[in-house]
């Protein structure tokens, strides 16, 4: 009885032991998918310092990401993408629909593989931030 | 030792963990390491109690198993967390608390069940006592003061009026059950403990806290052993408590909002955060283009089923293994308009979001696994006062789940009670050593 029990442990054991790259896979298979959303956000803005770039938000969330909006027609939040400090690009939003669609990878940027000018992106927010 | 040390060291432990939840400082200070330091030493107890007689622990293998699945699955996720540091404290707390506790259930001693529940029982009753007594000193900071959304509710010595609340909901059963069978000066005792918890629930206008509490007393109702006319006036008397607080619930008014401008695209600000914050997207005016209206009343859902649902939609991203166990917090972003919440406020989706469908069906089956073998045990005519009080809280425990995430809290003030209940309904099966 008890050698019965010992090997279901066994069992239970290589079983967990077997999900690690499953999970592991699953992980980078969600980074995909996020960084590819990322990526279509950042095509249809064009430059960084296109004329429709429109608004900001410094410091949001933790970590403290810094966002560039841009507008499309009367929309003017219509496109977003939020970075952090090291110019990765975490988010990005898309709101050109009748609700937005969110990509991110706020829950650890390190695996975002997609990057901005960290100097121009912070020169545009200071701009921005100037009154008019 | 056993049966001496088991509710004092439980009591303590239920006790830190308010304290580290507490809105007054000191208590705070003093609570937030202390919870660990006594969970450890739980650990320990269990440890020296169980080892020399360790041939003759007697507990459901299956159960164990299952326990054993959930709680290595919770292990082996910190490989793929999205914080493997936080994933790894909460899984090795977890796990070793778990072990511990199913240890002391498997010793067959009735005392042991019964210390473990009674231990929860009286430092629900201090908590609630503490609170009065701080709401006489200090009502001020004892109530939090009526909001747009709220009317003032009731915290005693917590930060949250909700945090003492899902405490008292596991704990609320657990004494009716206890007082239920109990006799004499006892009898007194726990009745004034439900009395007090039951008056505490109602002022701090809790929703999801008095529905488990009530649904674990109307379990209580129903399988104690009563003649039919007492258990119907017992469920009535029950019946009439449950509508009185959600009488006091709608009693105290919100404030009135400030009518707010009709959403508009139209922008002058630059500040997208000042218009549209990310933290309030999801469901916020300048999308739905009509008033914003956050006000909640009693039986109001709309707020968290927005959550759910989002929450929901993000665990599928991940769907088989989630993000990893304890998480959420990390995990789970709140961007939903009227929505007050870092967790999606459903324990069940919480399990979901971070340990996948794999990790959901593995918790449900443990938990399951317990609750089968206490109503087993309990239907065998095997009955007993601590099983009964156990099948109550088990009951409450999981029906709060509804409303909070709270399965994977190490050191909340709620986690233990709920293993305990679980535990103590699994140890009541008969089971060969």
């Amino acid at each position: 009885m008890k050698r019965h029990w010992l090997i279901w442990a066994l069992v239970l054991a290589v079983v967990l032991v077997a999900l690690i790259p499953v999970g592991r896979w699953e992980a980078r298979r969600h980074a995909r998918h996020e960084i590819a959303g990322i990526k279509r956000v950042l095509a249809a803005i064009g430059p960084l310092d296109s004329s429709s770039l429109d608004a900001y938000r410094k410091g949001v969330g933790n970590p403290g990401l810094d966002c560039l909006l841009y507008k499309r027609g009367t929309n003017p939040f219509a496109l977003e993408i939020c970075f952090d400090a090291a110019g990765r690009v975490v988010e990005g939003y898309d709101r050109r629909g009748s609700g937005p669609k969110i990509w991110s990878l706020r829950e650890d940027p390190t695996a975002s593989t997609v990057r901005i000018d960290y100097a121009q992106a912070e020169a545009l927010l200071a701009r921005l931030q100037q009154p008019a | 030792m056993t049966v001496r040390v088991a509710p004092y060291l439980v009591a303590a432990c239920v006790l830190a963990a308010a304290a580290g939840s507490s809105i007054q400082r000191q208590l705070f200070d003093v609570g937030r390491p202390a919870r660990w330091v006594l969970l450890a030493a739980l650990v320990a107890y269990a440890l020296v109690v169980a080892w020399p007689r360790r041939h003759a622990l007697r507990f459901p293998p299956r159960t164990a198993l299952a326990l054993a699945a959930f709680c290595g699955l919770a292990l082996v996720s910190i490989a793929w967390s999205v914080h493997a540091r936080g994933t790894a404290e909460r899984a090795v707390v977890q796990a070793a608390v778990v072990a511990a506790l199913v240890a002391l259930v498997a010793l067959r001693a009735d005392d042991v069940g019964l210390g473990l529940v009674d231990g929860v029982v009286a430092a629900s009753g201090i908590v609630a006592a503490a609170g009065f007594l701080y709401w006489v000193i200090s009502p001020s900071q004892a109530v939090l003061h009526a909001t747009t959304e709220y009317g003032s509710r009731f915290q005693g010595i917590e930060q949250s009026p909700n945090t003492a609340p899902a405490l008292y909901s596991i704990a609320l059963p657990l004494a009716f059950g206890r007082m239920v069978s109990a006799q004499g000066r006892l009898r007194l005792l726990l009745g004034a403990v439900v009395l007090a918890l039951a008056a505490s629930l109602a002022a701090s206008g809790s929703r999801g806290g008095l529905l488990g509490a009530y649904a674990g007393v109307f379990a209580v109702c129903a399988l104690a052993p009563l003649t039919w006319r007492r258990r119907f006036a017992i469920a009535a008397a029950a019946a009439v408590a449950l509508t009185l607080s959600a009488v006091a619930f709608a009693l105290p008014k919100s404030l009135p909002a400030k009518p707010l401008p009709t959403p508009t695209h139209t922008v002058t600000s630059p500040v997208a955060e000042a218009v549209l914050p990310l933290e309030q997207e999801i469901g916020n005016p300048w999308w739905t283009r009509r008033q914003g209206d956050a006000h909640r009343s009693l039986f109001s859902t709309s707020v968290r089923l927005r959550a759910l649902r989002g929450s929901v939609q993000l665990a599928l991203e991940r769907p088989l293994l989630g993000f990893g166990f304890g998480a959420e917090q990390w995990a789970f972003f709140n961007r939903y308009y009227a929505f007050n919440s870092g967790n999606p406020e459903n324990g069940y989706v919480g399990i979901l979001l971070q340990t996948g469908i794999v990790g959901l069906v593995l918790f449900l089956v443990a938990v399951g696994a317990c609750v089968r073998a206490g109503l087993t045990t309990w239907f065998r005519r095997a009955r007993s006062p601590v099983l009964l009080a156990a099948v109550g809280g088990a009951t409450g425990a999981l029906v709060l789940g509804i409303s909070e995430s709270y399965f994977h809290g190490v050191g909340s003030i709620e986690w233990l009670p709920f293993w305990i209940t679980l535990l103590v309904c699994a140890g009541a099966a008969r089971v060969g050593a």
